[in-house]
């Protein structure tokens, strides 16, 4: 506290940790074990490259 | 017989000197100036400064791949462009100064008939006292040194927790107007999972310090994901993953001085604050490289060429507008030069015509606001681009030059946010465009249809496969032109 006080008085805020984390949004168990889930996620795998695919080749059509 | 110079070796410039080469006949020379011997594949160094990777896993020599390629390569940085070429020759060159051992500032002029500046950032750690790992006290990922600095500290501090030593780690930004908020948001969450595989995790505590307005920015106003029957910001994910992994954030911030063991810093509401830490990778400010411009009479034509910041003006519009008034249409499109239709800028090296996150100064007038970012993917496709304009040219063409608007295209990133193959993830982003367009998509400036997020180990699957597939491309190995920028 006297640490604190000492830097307020030249101007300087010392950064405490706040708790913004209760105000966020947290996944649950089971939406953490589908993010790991391998066979989920090898289907996720094909999905997510058509999607990148797509805009690639939207990048690309004016070149 | 035309000359075409590349001023640079990144992503950009690398990926057009390869393209002309490959399509120009053999009678035209490509050449590549570039201040240091090798290729770095700057997206992994997220994982040398974990110290999960070799710097040399990172880096390639280019003069072997250039020579097999026939690509002219010279190791100097550019010091000055004439593009008119001086009172005895019309025929523009640049002057480029060695930066061979034994041979450094050793100077010659380069005639071009096409030039392509791809110089990529100066890291400007001067901007704030006390910033960087030369003479600093923070550390960085920008090269593949900084990031091999970083890891062996970070070896250090893990000694100490495994002492019983509690450790502060400090990750982000080191200015107001830094960008690159996605690599600093990449290397934030790797030490998280790292320091859990070390079995370290809860002797260390991690903040985040960046001048985002809200995390999730990264530098582009954020972007909005269609989720869960929500049309959602980034900052709401972003701010998740965090809260999730413990980690702690400090947003609208300029860092002002960084200190051994304490960085201070201004927030948008003038607040004047310190954060200590015990290790900081704060990333710094970029600026152009520096070259300076003469005409024929050797008047000094710099300004006319560059932007303040110090990077190359194109075709974008520079005319200062207010946020309110700003368009796609303001970005470039053919990256070519106003004044010298023979001379591009491509990659970091052009002047975006204004930021894309909006622009906010703190009660003081000091700017917080992140600068945009040209890197990666949109990189490599302008690179292309204006490759294929140079080639159309010289083949005597009468055809519109090539675009790669950053608000035309769309951007596919994937963020590394812990590496192992069965327990890894990395968040994969679609964004669409890139540059908002508010004409086009009124609501969120962005296609809500293309525009995509997701977390999980697929994205870690699909980053090693881009770390190996974009090496090997870039060393122009058979099939190297099938693999998409």
């Amino acid at each position: 506290m006297e640490e604190k006080k000492a830097e307020m008085a030249n101007g300087r805020v010392l950064w405490q940790p706040e708790d913004e984390a209760v105000f966020a949004t947290k996944p649950t168990g089971w939406t953490r074990f589908w993010r790991v889930f391998a066979p989920w996620q090898a289907w996720r795998f094909l999905v997510i490259n058509l999607k990148m695919l797509k805009v690639i080749w939207l990048g690309h059509r004016h070149g | 017989m035309a000359k075409v110079v590349v001023l640079g070796a990144g992503v950009s410039g690398h990926t057009a000197a390869s393209f002309l080469r490959k399509w120009l006949g053999d009678g035209h020379t490509v050449t590549v100036v570039s201040p240091k011997p090798t290729y770095n594949w700057i997206p992994s160094n997220i994982w040398v400064g974990i110290g999960l990777m070799k710097p040399q896993k990172v880096v390639f020599e280019l003069a072997p791949v250039y020579r097999k390629a026939g690509i002219e390569f010279q190791q100097a940085k550019a010091v000055a462009i004439h593009p008119e070429g001086n009172s005895d020759n019309a025929q523009p060159y640049v002057v480029v100064e060695s930066t061979v051992a034994g041979q450094e500032g050793k100077r010659e002029n380069l005639p071009y008939d096409y030039l392509i500046n791809a110089t990529g950032p100066k890291l400007k750690f001067e901007a704030t006292p006390g910033l960087g790992p030369d003479g600093g006290h923070s550390f960085s990922v920008c090269t593949e040194g900084h990031a091999a600095e970083m890891s062996h500290a970070l070896d250090e501090s893990v000694a100490r927790m495994r002492k019983g030593e509690k450790q502060r780690f400090l990750v982000g930004t080191g200015h107001g107007t830094c960008t690159c908020q996605g690599a600093a948001f990449e290397y934030i969450v790797n030490l998280e999972f790292e320091l859990r595989k070390r079995k370290v995790r809860d002797k260390a505590e991690i903040v985040w310090l960046s001048n985002e307005y809200e995390l999730g920015d990264f530098g582009m106003g954020g972007l909005n994901l269609k989720y869960g029957g929500y049309v959602t910001p980034s900052k709401i994910f972003t701010e998740s993953l965090f809260a999730e992994r413990g980690l702690k954030w400090i947003t609208r911030a300029h860092v002002q001085e960084v200190q051994k063991g304490g960085a201070y810093y201004e927030t948008l509401d003038g607040g004047q604050h310190e954060v200590k830490f015990d290790l900081a990778m704060l990333l710094p400010p970029f600026s152009g490289v520096g070259l300076a411009a003469f005409n024929r009479a050797g008047e000094d034509i710099t300004s006319t060429l560059f932007a303040p910041n110090g990077f190359m003006k194109v075709d974008a519009d520079y005319s200062g507008k207010p946020y309110e008034e700003w368009k796609a249409s303001d970005w470039p499109r053919s990256y070519q030069n106003p004044t010298y239709d023979n001379l591009f800028a491509v990659g970091i090296a052009f002047a975006p015509p204004h930021a894309i996150s909006k622009p906010r100064k703190s009660v003081n007038g000091t700017p917080i606001n992140p600068t945009p970012p040209r890197t990666g993917m949109p990189s490599a496709t302008i690179g292309k681009a204006v490759a294929k304009t140079i080639v159309d040219r010289i083949e005597g063409k009468n055809a519109a030059p090539h675009y790669a608007s950053m608000a035309e295209m769309g951007a596919a990133c994937v963020a590394s946010a812990g590496a192992n193959p069965f327990t890894g993830t990395a968040a994969s982003m679609v964004v669409y465009p890139i540059v908002p367009d508010w004409e086009r998509y009124p609501e969120y400036g962005r296609d809500t249809k293309l525009t995509y997020g997701e977390i999980g180990l697929a994205g870690h699957w699909i980053k090693i496969g881009l770390h190996h597939m974009f090496l090997h491309k870039a060393k122009l190995r058979p099939g190297w032109s099938l693999i998409p920028e």
